[in-house]
């Protein structure tokens, strides 16, 4: 018994101790011819030794399955060994892109104002003169329109100038109240460092009741916008000038580079202008056929924004699906 | 418009008031700060009065000059020509020090001693006046020896400018920028009043007679004989201060008092015009709608638009018609739009609104060319046009609370206007009539005055009052769509692709050589502002071409972008459409592809796509333009529809764009985007999958196999799925293939048997055999 034991143990390795197992338990195993003597054991005698018998293969697998056991663990570990491989050689290219960081910035915007209960509208990149300037207070020959160069085309369209005519398509949609912004691209004749030909823009508009909609209302929704957006700055809003609306205000934050020290940025006034607002002129809504509605509206430029969130230096890089500046927004 | 602060405080006391505030106060009221300059003086740079000047015993261009400094008089060597004129002058001591560290010291030049320096004004770091040094007068204050020039306040000044918005015709004057601020300062604006000192008792009558039409403005004239016209040193100084050079006496004169006063101004040449010593002009209102005047039939000016070189006055003029006008801003803009009239640079400002105060305008320049000059005045003056009348509107003053949102008290209300020259009468407790004042040209209802109220008041002070709102489902289509376009771009980017943003517009020639349609020629840019960029993309590929190259060029090796956008067809409308390029390596070589690189080829490209829009099916296609490879490209198909095109991109092109293996695709936007989903019950029986190889022609492609089983699919309720396995074809098969197909056979009853499966894969096999002489291998 005991020989068997220490046979068991002494096995290095699975294939010694499947030998082993085939030479006690096997079919032509020691055990079997133990059991074989059974049939010429006296009666009397038969049930003790068939039970010590019995006894003895229990205590012999217990023994059997307890190696095993640990040798099956000493040849997982060995095999697990053998798998090492240096993991510090991967995961130096990672299969992801990245979003353009105009298109996340509105996406966000669009975000904010949404949880604001806004709409988002669209419409055509090729307007007419109605919907672009006529109907925006901009009659033809006023100096204002100097202030937007414009494309135009044969047919006397032109590529819309600003996001503003969706604010009058979703008035002449549909009645107030209005809750709306309008995100898209638009175009201007301007072609330098700081211009490109298109750019990105979101539209604001809310109409309300005669006597509904503020200035001061204005002035609370844009405030928390940028501080939402640029988190702790300081916004200032100046009295300006925009035709569709009257009073315009123009609203600055402070600048984030230089902590409104004044820096090259900010062209050393340690404020950065990021949106132009103020209250719908009345002749907006005169245009669109609205009576007795008080509203507000504001526009800003989307890569603006995002240059001065992310710090990227050059406008027109943005336009160069250039994807060693997009490959930082991975 | 670029003031300066002395010059605003001739009309309003800004003593008490910082630079700092009084820039503060600029922003505040919606005269926006482009730039600031405060000129300071050194040290020690004084007053000298010369009282002697002689030759340089050496030298021809040298004086010396004696100068007296106060207390004592100094021997100065100086090189200015103009010096020999000169009495008072800027002398920068022993011991001071110029801008640009320049430290004075006694010297000797060419043996002759000099204790100091005559300075032009760009050495003590002001603008270019005159060539030589700076002659000093006493129009910058009492002139007196030794006395330190930065003590002169008109003369260290600070110069502000500011952006005037559109509407601000009031604010292009010295004035009009002095008006708003004593509203915003709550301080008097000075009132002003000029009496030449020179009077003849010829009255103006006699030389000068003008009749007029109706006419929608005020002309105001006066004579002057002309002795000598000079500017003093304080006109010269500021137009220097506010960028301008001017060449002749009599445009600085005109040009220094427009910029004080805001009232267009012209003069003429009297004897130009005169006939028998008589001048007579003739004010009409034209049939285009300008207004003229001539002198005997002659044109001599169009009233804020331009005037005749021929009779303009210059510094020879001995006798000298003065012009101050004011004509109506939208009347004038239509009538020069209308006409196409050539505009002088005067009309910029009547063009905006300038200054109707057509007397006060004349007042100014009485003054400027009296200044310094020796000239008499013709007594009185002709004046043609009714005076502007206020315009008179009545408001409420809760609608005026209502639209800025937070209560001003009336008194405030009514003070900021008064303040801004508006009459204010109360018609009862809660109506105002107010009379707007002519300069307010752009002021017309009851907003245009609660943005006045909002300035000087100072939207700091509004208090912040957040929207009440009425809850309503406001998520719009249009939402939705940007929804579902963020969510397939952020599984372009999840499979690799980088987004690109690019314009939309295209190069012309660009999209006609690779065969892509353009805009019908009637439907054209016409101004475009490049030629790369002269007509609107009517694809996206081509830009993403260009992107790619640039990529190229700076290094990369791989190029994956994606971009989503408007495109347009040759009638110009609008689609929306999402585009693919995926270009040069899909993984660099490294350790884990044992330092081989891969480059993209079409399974990798068509799963990456997948990883974006889903499952589609390919479909062999005829290039439909020359980016296309002819042999490696398909119409994508989903549901049986075509959503877009893939391609290898074509070698030739491939070469244009310096690009290594390329791959493209476009996609119709919407086609792409999720759809609504009904779920399809699950099985709980086993699924069974069944090998089937046969033998068909080697051109048969799969997409018509599979158009074949889909459709007896739809029979065959246990027939699943299936896609190809295995493709096989060796000599002895000729021009036959072998394909193996692998199908997926399932129940929602039961398990299936063998009977059920050898059935569907007969059937099948009948199928193929009958459509396309297919057998079994």
């Amino acid at each position: 018994m005991e020989e068997l034991e220490s046979k068991i143990n002494s096995c290095t390795n699975l294939d010694e101790l499947e030998l082993i197992r085939v030479e006690i338990f096997g079919k032509k195993g020691v055990l079997s011819k133990e059991f074989a003597k059974l049939k010429d054991i006296p009666a009397k005698e038969k049930k003790d030794f068939a039970k010590s018998l019995n006894d003895k293969k229990v205590a012999l697998n217990e023994v059997f399955e307890k190696h095993k056991n640990k040798l099956e663990k000493i040849a997982l570990e060995a095999k697990l060994e053998s798998e090492k491989i240096d993991v510090s050689l991967y995961g130096y290219e990672a299969n992801k892109g990245a979003l353009h960081p105009v298109k996340d910035m509105m996406d966000r915007i669009i975000d904010y104002f949404v949880a604001l209960n806004f709409s988002v509208e669209s419409g055509p990149l090729v307007e007419n003169d109605f919907n672009n300037f006529e109907a925006l207070n901009l009659p033809k020959n006023h100096p204002a329109r100097e202030m937007q160069d414009t494309f135009f085309f044969g047919d006397g369209r032109m590529l819309r100038t600003h996001t503003s005519p969706v604010q009058i398509r979703t008035m002449l949609d549909s009645k107030p109240p209005i809750r709306m912004i309008a995100p898209g691209a638009v175009f201007r004749r301007d072609y330098d460092l700081t211009h490109t030909p298109m750019f990105h823009q979101i539209e604001g508009l809310v109409v309300g009741e005669k006597g509904e909609v503020s200035f001061a209302n204005l002035k609370a929704i844009l405030t928390d916008f940028l501080h939402h957006m640029f988190g702790d700055v300081d916004v200032r809003f100046r009295p300006s000038f925009f035709p569709f609306t009257e009073p315009s205000a123009e609203v600055d934050i402070s600048c984030m580079f230089c902590k409104g020290k004044g820096c090259k940025v900010c062209s050393h006034t340690g404020w950065l202008e990021v949106l132009g607002s103020g209250v719908v002129d009345p002749n907006v809504f005169k245009a669109v056929g609205y009576e007795d509605v008080s509203g507000y509206a504001f526009g800003l430029g989307i890569e603006r924004f995002a240059m001065l969130l992310h710090g990227v230096p050059d406008l027109r890089s943005l336009f160069d699906g250039d994807i060693r500046l997009l490959e930082q927004f991975r | 418009m670029i003031v300066t602060r002395s010059w605003l405080e001739e009309y309003i006391d800004l003593s008490d008031i910082s630079d700092e505030t009084l820039l503060k106060r600029f922003n505040e009221i919606g005269l926006e700060v482009d730039s600031y300059k405060r000129y300071e003086i050194p040290e020690k740079v004084v007053v000298g009065e010369i009282v002697g000047c002689s030759k340089h015993p050496d030298a021809d261009k040298l004086n010396v000059c004696q100068v007296n400094v106060g207390g004592e008089v100094v021997q100065i060597v100086c090189g200015a020509a103009n010096v020999v004129e000169a009495k008072w002058v800027a002398v920068a001591m022993v011991g001071s020090v110029l801008p640009g560290d320049f430290k004075i010291k006694k010297a000797k030049l060419r043996g002759v001693e000099s204790l100091g320096m005559i300075c032009s004004s760009s050495e003590l770091g002001l603008p270019e006046l005159e060539d030589g040094i700076m002659i000093l007068d006493g129009s910058i204050g009492e002139l007196e020896a030794g006395k330190e020039l930065n003590s002169y306040p008109k003369f260290a000044d600070s110069v502000v400018e500011v952006e005037l918005t559109a509407n601000r015709g009031d604010a292009w004057s010295i004035r009009g920028v002095a008006r708003d601020l004593s509203a915003a300062l709550k301080k008097k604006l000075n009132s002003f009043g000029y009496e030449p000192t020179r009077r003849s008792p010829i009255g103006v009558a006699k030389e000068l007679s003008v009749s007029s039409d109706d006419i929608p403005a005020r002309l105001i004239y006066s004579i002057c004989s002309i002795d000598r016209l000079k500017t003093n040193f304080l006109e010269r100084l500021r137009l220097a201060y506010i960028g301008l050079n001017i060449e002749n006496e009599i445009d600085r004169v005109l040009r220094y008092a427009r910029h004080e006063s805001g009232v267009v101004n012209r003069a003429y040449n009297f004897d130009s015009l005169a006939e028998d010593g008589k001048v007579s002009l003739d004010v009409k209102l034209n049939s285009n709608s300008s207004v003229e005047v001539l002198s005997n039939g002659r044109l001599i000016s169009v009233v804020g638009v331009s005037q005749e070189d021929e009779f303009r006055a210059t510094d020879n003029s001995k006798k000298v018609l003065l012009e101050c006008s004011y004509i109506k801003p939208d009347f004038v803009v239509d009538n020069v739009s209308k006409n196409g009239l050539d505009s002088d640079d005067l009309y910029y400002f009547s063009s905006r609104g300038s200054e109707p105060d057509v007397e006060y305008g004349l007042d100014v320049l009485q003054r400027a060319i009296c200044a310094n000059g020796d000239v008499e005045f013709s007594s009185g003056d002709v004046k043609v046009g009714d005076k502007i009348s206020p315009k008179k509107i009545a408001i409420k003053i809760k609608d005026l609370i209502d639209i800025i949102g937070d209560d001003i008290a009336i008194n405030e209300v009514s003070n900021i206007l008064k303040s801004l020259g508006y009459g204010v009468n109360a018609i009862d407790n809660d109506t105002f009539s107010l009379e707007i004042p002519p300069h307010a040209h752009d002021v017309v209802n009851i907003q245009d005055v609660a943005e006045e109220i909002l300035r000087i008041y100072g939207i700091d002070n509004i208090k912040a009052k957040p929207s009440v709102v009425i809850e309503k489902c406001r998520l719009t289509d249009t939402y939705k769509e940007f929804k579902d376009l963020r969510d397939l771009r952020d599984r372009a980017v999840g499979v690799g692709y980088f987004e690109a943003m690019t314009y939309a517009f295209a190069n012309k020639e660009l999209l006609q050589r690779y065969g892509f349609e353009v805009l019908d020629e009637s439907l054209e840019l016409l101004n475009p502002i490049v030629k790369e960029l002269n007509t609107l993309r009517t694809t996206i590929l081509v830009n993403l071409l260009e992107a790619a190259n640039r990529n190229v060029k700076y290094g990369k090796k791989s190029i994956k972008l994606f971009e989503s956008g408007v495109v347009f067809n040759s009638k110009r409308e609008e689609s929306k459409r999402v585009a693919f390029i995926y270009s040069g390596e899909e993984s660099r070589a490294s350790v884990v592809n044992s330092a081989t690189s891969k480059v993209v080829d079409l399974d990798s490209f068509v799963k990456s796509l997948g990883g974006v829009v889903g499952e589609f099916n390919l479909l062999e296609c005829e290039p439909k333009n020359s980016l296309m490879h002819p042999y490696i490209s398909a119409d994508i198909v989903k549901d049986g529809k075509s959503i877009g095109y893939l391609s290898k991109l074509h070698p030739s092109v491939a070469d244009e764009f310096d690009l290594k293996d390329t791959y493209i695709a476009e996609f119709d936007l919407e086609s792409v985007l999720p759809k609504h989903i009904n779920a399809e019950p699950l099985s709980n029986y086993q699924a069974v999958n069944k090998d089937l190889s046969v033998v068909v022609d080697k051109s048969l492609t799969f997409y018509s196999i599979a158009k074949v089983i889909q459709e007896f699919k739809e029979s065959e309720n246990i027939l699943r799925d299936f896609f190809p396995l295995d493709i096989y074809s060796d000599e002895s098969l000729g021009d036959k293939k072998s394909l193996t197909i692998r199908f997926t056979l399932q129940s929602d009853e039961t398990t299936l048997n063998d009977e059920q499966i050898e059935g569907v894969m007969g059937r099948v096999l009948e199928v193929l055999n009958s459509n396309f002489g297919a057998e079994l291998r």
